[in-house]
């Protein structure tokens, strides 16, 4: 078994290194979540001192959904893509030359966060009836995936056997909750806490989660590229985090693939709602 | 004449661009209201929407108010703790959500209560941004919670500007706070679009106002006007409007041809509602600015409409038939004025041969209707001594005063009651009568025949033919009726009729008359001892002595018997002393034939203007006795 594996990550490096050449135009995918403007805005200062400092041009890509990201990746279409724990995560299952290479920081300046089940205090949790669970997207870490561990776990609770729907954002989840129209919402731990202010608790909260990173396509990149544009990022002082703004504005950290164990599960996510 | 006709070109022209100048004016007058008037009914359905909107935000109030659940809650959270409150602003939004969502059906997109002490309590908006102070940023809240009344206007807000109605929330005596609505201008946009006939509509905010406000996370939804750097306006990820408005070609095109009218920032900063009528190729806009002042009375912005409006155009095309027409008349008289100069200047050409024909004519000619004086030729003031027809009508008004009364010759004393004037007087006589006597400058009479034509209907061109060789013969017979027969000497009939020309003629050379009285001394003795031939020939020599002795414009008068006298001009009367004792030592040297020595008396006197010549004469007459008196052959003064 030993051997196989030797054999499979021998045979993956020579193609990696038979395939990878030194390109000078990087193709960065952006969220497919956030509109041209709002991307070129985020991400610019970053692509701007990239160019600088290692002479890359950086061209946008921009893709609809997820779902074309994964296409891009495998096609070689893109170099670099912005994404999240879960999208990693399904990436990495079908195309193994994904890797992150850093991870940005968010406000309260971790690079981790967790992910909660939270419900109105006054609303009854009675685990022996069906209950609704309002979810963001399919492919937010928070959502499908997070939502049905938590639930299992600390209440053993299946949430395909439950009403779920996606409500597209975390705070349309927990909104929802507040409303009364659903009676648990899975949401960033960042985020339900401000709607504690409304009256949600939070009931289960996940281990730290990787946030958001940079992930390379190391069969369209080099080693070295590679290596150079993680240094790179990972040498901007903290003083320029605030002058470079979008999302370098709250720092950045090494990824390591390690941070993703938790969620190295064999999952199922439907892709709409039951109700 | 070119000065002439460069003046009144001139002013022709300046009339016409003065014409042209006033008719733009006027139109751009007429635009602007036009434009104004466009204003004035954005003006009133803005009014007329808000005033809905506070129907709207009323019924809401007191519908809220009515359910009595609201109140009871709001109550227990003035006197909660902090996690009964996150418990019971839960419960608010789940109450009324649902109102919420209707609300915003009908474009009121805030909803926010307030707590007693001016803290935001929930927004329905941005529910999970509460707790938040707004007593000192916000005045509406300020006054609703510390004043108790309804407050109504735009303001600026933490997350975006609006037109507020806040209501203050007293329950059971006890003020539980506020509650507020606002409209975006969206929904106002949305009605506008409904009544007015404008293409789109948009609202620029003061930066200062907005950004004073607003949290600052929240400034990234404003952005800067294309207008001007100190307005801003809401991003397209907030603004339906702002993101048609940046697609819209015809909003862009008509911000840029705004941006480039003049007075456009002097406008603006005017902080006061404006119109400005754009009219680009044979389209019509009127894009209208709409102050907007918020609660605190300050200025916040403009709300912006851009339409089309033919109206203008249509109001244009009719100034331009005024200055179409305008221009067709001011040619029209351009022409006129060529004609009547042209002709003006032919007829001055005309003018100008005849007169030159007629000055070079060895007769005076005249032009007259028999009673005013038009023209005279060259000869005429030659004749007279006068520069021009002006310098002759200062001193008479016809040639006619001129005519000397002669037998023979006509005069106007031969004018007949029944005849209009001399003219007419002159035509009822036979040719051979028409001739009259006039004396020139240096006091020579002539002669003159008349020959009277017709020039039009009323004038008459007169010919004055100089005959006076011809009448050489009666010329002497008339100097004989002015001169005595004997000595030669003038007579008194000669200074009865020339005096007063003499003073005058001596005038014109700035000097006085001086008049010496003469009389041969003893001359009865002579006449008696010699006889009378003797005496006679005593008195043709001492005139001869005399006229000898003085100049030729001098005149010697024979006054009677011995007795003579001399005008003659003299600057004062030492000048006349001086010649008049010239003349007495010459005659007292002259011996006279058979008679021998003689001598005269003298009596001189300087006439004075403004004395009467009889008078002076007297005087002289006197100063000769006195002579007489004194042993003769004396110069008395």
């Amino acid at each position: 078994m030993l051997i196989k594996i030797l054999f499979i990550v021998f045979s993956l490096s020579i193609t990696t290194l038979l395939f990878a050449k030194k390109k000078d135009v990087i193709n960065f995918a952006p969220l497919p979540t956030k509109s041209s403007s709002q991307n070129v805005k985020e991400f610019l200062p970053v692509n701007n001192y990239l160019k600088d400092k290692l002479s890359l041009d950086i061209n946008y890509v921009y893709k609809k959904n997820y779902r074309d990201i994964l296409d891009g990746f495998e096609k070689g279409d893109i170099d670099i893509a912005y994404l999240g724990p879960l999208p990693f995560i399904s990436l990495k299952k079908e195309y193994p030359f994904a890797e992150p290479i850093v991870t940005f920081k968010q406000s309260n300046g971790s690079a981790k966060y967790r992910c909660v089940v939270a419900k109105f205090i006054d609303d009854k949790f009675d685990k022996t009836k069906q209950i609704k669970v309002a979810l963001t997207q399919p492919l937010s870490t928070c959502g499908y995936l997070m939502t049905n561990i938590l639930l299992k776990d600390k209440f053993n609770i299946k949430l395909k056997d439950e009403k779920y729907k996606y409500t597209m954002s975390h705070t349309n989840a927990l909104i929802s909750v507040v409303k009364g129209e659903f009676l648990l919402a899975g949401a960033k731990k960042s985020i339900a806490k401000k709607f504690e202010s409304l009256g949600v608790e939070i009931i289960a909260q996940s281990e730290f989660l990787p946030g958001f990173s940079l992930i390379v396509n190391t069969k369209t990149l080099t080693k070295k590229q590679i290596h150079q544009i993680q240094n790179a990022l990972l040498s901007i002082s903290k003083e320029n985090y605030k002058k470079f703004g979008g999302i370098i504005s709250n720092g950045l950290e090494k990824a390591h693939i390690n941070d993703y164990d938790s969620l190295n599960i064999d999952f199922h996510i439907p892709q709409n709602g039951n109700m | 004449m070119n000065k002439k006709l460069s003046i009144i070109i001139f002013i022709v022209i300046l009339i016409t661009i003065s014409l042209y100048k006033y008719i733009k004016i006027s139109e751009e007058v007429a635009t602007q209201n036009l434009a104004d008037k466009t204003l004035e009914s954005v003006k009133v359905a803005n009014n007329a929407i808000l005033d809905t909107y506070m129907v709207v935000a009323q019924k809401d109030f007191f519908d809220i108010l009515k359910n009595g659940e609201v109140p009871k809650l709001l109550k227990k959270f003035k006197y909660a703790t902090n996690e009964e409150q996150n418990l019971l602003r839960g419960k608010l939004y789940r109450i009324l959500y649902k109102e919420y969502d209707l609300l915003k059906t009908l474009n009121i997109r805030g909803l926010h209560f307030h707590t007693h002490d001016g803290k935001s309590l929930l927004r329905f908006h941005a529910p999970s941004k509460n707790g938040d102070s707004l007593i000192n940023s916000r005045t509406s809240v300020r006054i609703a919670n510390t004043e108790f009344r309804v407050v109504v206007g735009f303001e600026g807000g933490r997350t975006y500007p609006g037109n507020r109605y806040v209501f203050p929330i007293i329950y059971k005596n006890d003020h539980l706070g506020s509650v507020e609505f606002s409209v975006s201008f969206e929904g106002i946009e949305k009605k506008f679009k409904n009544i007015l006939p404008f293409y789109a509509h948009m609202i620029i905010y003061e930066k200062d106002i907005i950004y004073k406000k607003v949290f600052k996370k929240n400034r990234e939804f404003f952005i800067d006007s294309d207008l001007d750097k100190n307005y801003c306006t809401e991003n397209y990820s907030i603004s339906r409007i702002t993101k048609n408005i940046q697609n819209d070609t015809f909003v862009n095109k008509l911000i840029s041809s705004i941006k480039e009218t003049p007075d456009f920032i002097k406008k603006l900063n005017k902080k006061e509602s404006f119109a400005i009528p754009i009219i680009e190729n044979d389209n019509g806009y009127i894009i209208t600015f709409l102050a907007i002042k918020n609660i605190d009375k300050q200025n916040a912005g403009y709300i912006i409409s851009f339409g089309k409006f033919q109206d203008i155009v249509e109001l244009r095309n009719e100034y331009n038939h005024f200055i179409f027409i305008g221009f067709i008349v001011a040619l029209f008289i351009y022409l006129l004025i060529a004609v009547v100069l042209i002709q003006i200047q032919n007829i001055k050409k005309e003018s100008s041969k005849l007169h030159k024909f007629i000055d070079i004519q060895d007769s005076i000619v005249i032009l007259t209707d028999g009673h005013e004086f038009k023209f005279a030729n060259k000869k005429f003031f030659d004749f007279f001594g006068y520069e021009d027809l002006d310098d002759f009508l200062l001193e008479h008004h016809c040639i006619c005063e001129h005519f000397i009364k002669i037998d023979d010759f006509f005069s106007l004393d031969d004018v007949q009651d029944k005849e209009d004037n001399w003219v007419e007087s002159l035509l009822n006589l036979s040719g051979r009568k028409r001739i009259v006597s006039m004396q020139n400058k240096d006091l020579i009479n002539s002669a003159f025949s008349i020959t009277i034509n017709k020039y039009d209907e009323e004038n008459y061109i007169i010919n004055f033919s100089d005959i006076s060789d011809t009448m050489h013969e009666k010329l002497h017979l008339q100097k004989q009726l002015v001169k005595d027969q004997l000595t030669k000497a003038y007579n008194r009939n000669y200074f009865d009729n020339n005096i007063d020309k003499l003073i005058k003629l001596h005038n014109n050379k700035n000097e006085k008359t001086g008049i010496i009285f003469l009389d041969i001394d003893h001359f009865k003795d002579v006449n008696d001892t010699y006889g009378h031939q003797v005496g006679d020939e005593v008195l043709k020599t001492i005139v001869n002595i005399v006229k000898s002795n003085i100049r030729d414009e001098d005149k010697l008068i024979r006054w009677g018997g011995e007795e003579f006298i001399i005008i003659l001009s003299a600057s004062k009367i030492d000048n006349v002393y001086k010649n008049a004792e010239h003349l007495r030592l010459l005659i007292e040297a002259y011996n006279f034939e058979k008679v021998g020595k003689l001598t005269c008396s003298f009596g001189i006197v300087l006439h004075q203007n403004d004395s009467d010549i009889n008078e002076s004469i007297k005087k002289a007459d006197e100063k000769l006795y006195e002579s007489k008196n004194s042993g003769r052959n004396k110069v008395s003064l």
